[in-house]
């Protein structure tokens, strides 16, 4: 389970300075990219949270190992 | 200071990148900078050259045999000195075949190698700005500050007076960058152990090149638990320090060359537009 949790963790610092450059790259005004930086975190990581539930659905049916 | 937005010419912009890119400092004397051109290829070719008589040639022979096909060096710093690498891989290629001892001095002598390419990345860019500004001063002030991206990250938007994007370029990859090493316990460090991920951490500038140093040679006695994270973060603070070298570089050329900065926020209408709606 702690190997899960510092996964997680791991993953959220790196999705956060990802989405955080990128929102900056996108534009070149301090202001705006700040105002849209929380949009586009919401949008990665409720992204990534729906990648992962369609994998876990897939896991537990027609992908199951067992 | 914003100069005229359609300076004349002088010369191709598409043309003096690709010259450069071939041969360090062509671009420049195909605009008429022969002066500047010839100090590029000295300074590009000759610290490529130290870092190939360092290493050997055999950096290439870092690669597993089961990597060793013509276009694997492409993923490598190296790529933005083209003649170079050419050149490299003509006379040197991935060695005869058998394994034989490195040199000592080649951990050093590959990050010269690298650095040449980087180097010539940033000479093409002066070469195509250089084509497009109304003077060589201009081109100066567009190419300093993505220089110093890659000196410090974030550097260059402290110089060009984006504090805040600075500093957070600057807390977002170090962190990446020292978070990286620390969970891969300095294995990221070693272009032999790791050749891709070294070849995109290698973007996060001088950081990364005085921590080889310092840390590289660190042997690996265990198994790194962590290491697989590590790697991908110390790749991934290298990458995006290139994306942040790109905005300096547009924030520079915006201002120098009277060119619209980016945004990713909707034109507003124009009066015009207005009229015609009301219309």
């Amino acid at each position: 389970m702690t190997d899960v949790l510092v996964h997680a963790l791991l993953f959220l610092l790196m999705g956060t300075a990802i989405v955080t450059l990128g929102t900056f790259y996108s534009d070149a005004d301090d202001a705006r990219a700040r105002q849209a930086w929380p949009r586009r975190m919401l949008g990665f990581f409720g992204g990534c949270m729906l990648l992962i539930a369609v994998m876990l659905v897939c896991e537990h049916t027609f992908a199951a190992l067992g | 200071m914003a100069l005229d937005p359609k300076p004349a010419r002088r010369g191709d912009p598409n043309v003096a990148a690709l010259l450069t890119w071939f041969l360090p400092g062509a671009g420049h004397a195909y605009l008429g900078q022969f002066g500047l051109g010839l100090a590029l290829f000295a300074l590009v070719e000759g610290l490529f050259f130290l870092g190939l008589w360092l290493s050997g040639g055999m950096t290439f022979e870092f690669l597993d045999p089961e990597l060793r096909s013509p276009l694997a060096p492409v993923l490598s710093p190296e790529i933005g000195n083209l003649g170079g690498l050419l050149w490299q891989m003509r006379n040197h290629g991935f060695g005869p075949g058998i394994v034989r001892p490195f040199p000592d001095t080649i951990a050093f002598g590959s990050m010269l190698a690298a650095l040449s390419g980087v180097l010539n990345g940033l000479t093409v860019c002066h070469a195509h700005t250089l084509a497009r500004a109304s003077s060589a001063e201009a081109a100066h002030r567009v190419l300093l500050p993505t220089a110093a991206g890659f000196v410090v990250p974030g550097l260059g938007h402290l110089t060009q007076g984006r504090r805040t994007r600075g500093l957070i370029v600057f807390a977002l990859l170090m962190s990446c960058f020292v978070l990286g090493t620390l969970l891969a316990e300095g294995s990221n460090l070693s272009r032999e152990r790791h050749f891709y991920y070294w070849a995109g951490q290698f973007g996060i500038g001088l950081p990364g090149m005085l921590a080889e140093l310092a840390f590289g040679s660190a042997r690996v006695t265990r198994d790194i638990p962590y290491v697989d994270g590590g790697l991908v973060f110390g790749c991934v603070a290298g990458l995006l320090n290139l994306l942040a070298l790109i905005d300096v570089y547009g924030f520079s050329e915006s201002q120098e060359l009277g060119l619209p900065l980016k945004s990713s926020a909707p034109e507003p209408a124009s009066a015009v537009s207005k009229v015609e709606i009301r219309l």
